[in-house]
């Protein structure tokens, strides 16, 4: 176990949540246009940092960061990783990586399409979520011997149930987002309900039957405060977005911050439920066998 | 001699046909709302064009009463008829990260001549419907481009995505029958044929009015439009 790549690969997630929240700064602006050619910004590398520039082209330095940082990691890991599937997640955040920044080409070029910016956006996230459990599969734990003791059949399917509302919402989300389409509120609220109510379940679930395994408890808790915080960001995005909204001048400092929040928040609540469905899914004394006895996990120190 | 009368007779025909016009004023009613300051600490040249504030064009009340930038045009009655593209193209200029003017009408295929005054860069970005969209970079003072719509169209939203309180509009239509109101609020409709028309006044804060008027030969009418709150 290499803990330079696990601290490598940690680096590289929290890096990524930076770089989602400063691409949903540069909706949230409406810089998204400030620099109208691609893959150089104003024909040049560095064109002066005014206005949207800011926002557009930081985004492009930090996905530029991000797109080499990946290159690394999928060669440090196919250099050091005996785990094939670990060489896949690898090879797999490279392919996204490079997708996403095409896609991010063809936004500016194509003057933000509606289908396109959504696909931008939910990669990231997803792009994201991948990176928590290629961080998490480098982990002590992941590569431990270590199984809880209790069943999470039931925790499994609430997660993946959880899994598919909040990815979801995402999708919803960043469709209101690049559509303005109001109609997207309904469902969107609905999902958000439907969401709170299973990261209640969740807690409830693992508060009851694992209050022991605090592996399992802390992540859970965490999940339930986000999705709290996240309501209350959407409630604040939907009143500077949809009650008091504004038309022509710059958004104002409270706008930018709850929709922005709320963005990647939303990003935030969906690594926070992929990584308790790993930790679950990896922890779980039956399945976990299964996949050691299969050869698909390999404990720490086995050939 | 001959010659003499006959040109007079032309001259009498032709200044009576360029008569007929409409023209007018919009009032705004009730209290004009506070102009909004721009803040254009965004981009330090911006800021230093300007040595007084900047207020958002998007209500502007004259001190007379009256609405300035708003749009007037023949919506109907030119129906079937065709008219010249003018040759002249029509100036749009990015100065003081301001566009000037704010509002202003062309025609289907007339240049449009977009000009960078500042020495700032700046991206000029069409949201045009009904023609093909454009976002340019204009980064170097003094750069000129063309472009032109190929459809009519109330209203062309530009934008400039740098500088994000930068906005304009440009009425596209196929005829030459516009006009925006000035600084006193009137606008004038100059030439237009004898007929029965019907006249929309646009406003970007406070959407449209449409009236109808008939036009006699060699007529000037008189048309108020009144928006507000």
């Amino acid at each position: 176990m290499n803990i330079w790549l696990r601290r490598y690969t940690k680096i590289l997630t929290g890096l990524t949540f930076g770089l989602v929240i400063a691409g949903g700064l540069v909706t949230s602006t409406g810089s998204g246009l400030a620099v109208p050619d691609w893959p150089l910004s104003y024909g040049q590398l560095m064109p002066p940092m005014v206005g949207g520039i800011r926002f557009e082209h930081s985004h492009r330095l930090i996905a530029s960061l991000i797109g080499f940082m990946t290159l690394l990691l999928t060669f440090w890991i196919g250099w050091r990783e005996k785990r094939r599937w670990m060489r896949w997640m690898s090879i797999g955040a490279l392919g996204m990586v490079v997708f996403q920044g095409i896609l991010g080409g063809m936004t500016v070029l194509f003057l933000l399409p509606a289908p396109l910016s959504i696909f931008h956006g939910c990669l990231a996230q997803t792009f994201f979520a991948w990176l928590v459990v290629l961080a998490y599969g480098q982990s002590k734990e992941w590569q431990s011997k270590e199984m809880i003791r209790t069943g999470v059949t039931a925790l499994k399917q609430f997660l993946l149930i959880a899994f598919g509302f909040v990815y979801a919402q995402l999708v919803l989300g960043a469709a209101i987002r690049h559509t303005h389409n109001h109609l997207l509120l309904i469902p969107h609220l609905i999902g958000a309900l439907i969401v709170l109510v299973l990261a209640i379940a969740i807690l409830v679930h693992v508060l009851r039957h694992h209050s022991a395994e605090s592996r399992l408890t802390k992540p859970a808790i965490f999940l339930f405060a986000l999705v709290i915080a996240q309501l209350l960001l959407g409630m604040g995005s939907f009143v500077y977005t949809v009650v008091f909204p504004k038309s022509d001048l710059p958004a104002s400092l409270s706008q930018v911050f709850f929709v922005t929040g709320h963005q990647s928040l939303g990003a935030l609540i969906l690594a926070a439920c992929v990584f308790l469905t790993a930790r679950v899914f990896r922890l779980d004394p039956h399945a976990g066998h299964e996949k050691i006895a299969t050869g698909l996990l390999r404990p720490s120190g086995a050939p | 001699m001959k010659k003499l009368i006959l040109s007079l007779i032309a001259l009498l025909v032709t200044s009576s046909a360029y008569a007929n016009g409409i023209s007018g004023t919009v009032q705004f009613k009730g209290t004009a709302p506070a102009p909004e300051p721009l803040s254009m600490s965004a981009d330090p040249t911006c800021a230093a064009a300007h040595s007084e504030p900047v207020y958002s064009q998007s209500v502007i009340v004259n001190d007379n009463g009256t609405l300035r930038n708003v749009f007037v045009y023949v919506k109907e009655g030119l129906e079937g008829k065709t008219f010249e593209t003018p040759k002249e193209s029509i100036e749009f200029d990015q100065k003081g990260c301001m566009y000037t003017p704010h509002v202003v009408g062309a025609q289907v295929g007339q240049k449009i001549q977009i000009m960078n005054s500042d020495n700032t860069l700046h991206n000029v970005h069409s949201l045009a419907e009904k023609s093909k969209q454009f976002n340019l970079g204009m980064p170097i003072q003094g750069m000129k481009l063309f472009k032109q719509f190929d459809s009519p169209e109330i209203m062309v939203k530009m934008k400039c995505d740098v500088h994000p309180w930068m906005s304009a509009y440009i009425g596209v239509l196929p005829h030459p029958y516009f006009s925006v109101t000035d600084n006193q609020g009137n606008f004038s409709i100059e030439s237009i044929p004898a007929g029965d028309y019907v006249i929309e006044a646009w406003h970007e804060t406070y959407g449209t009015q449409t009236q109808s008027v008939s036009v006699a030969e060699g007529e000037q009418i008189k048309v108020s439009f009144e928006f507000g709150v």
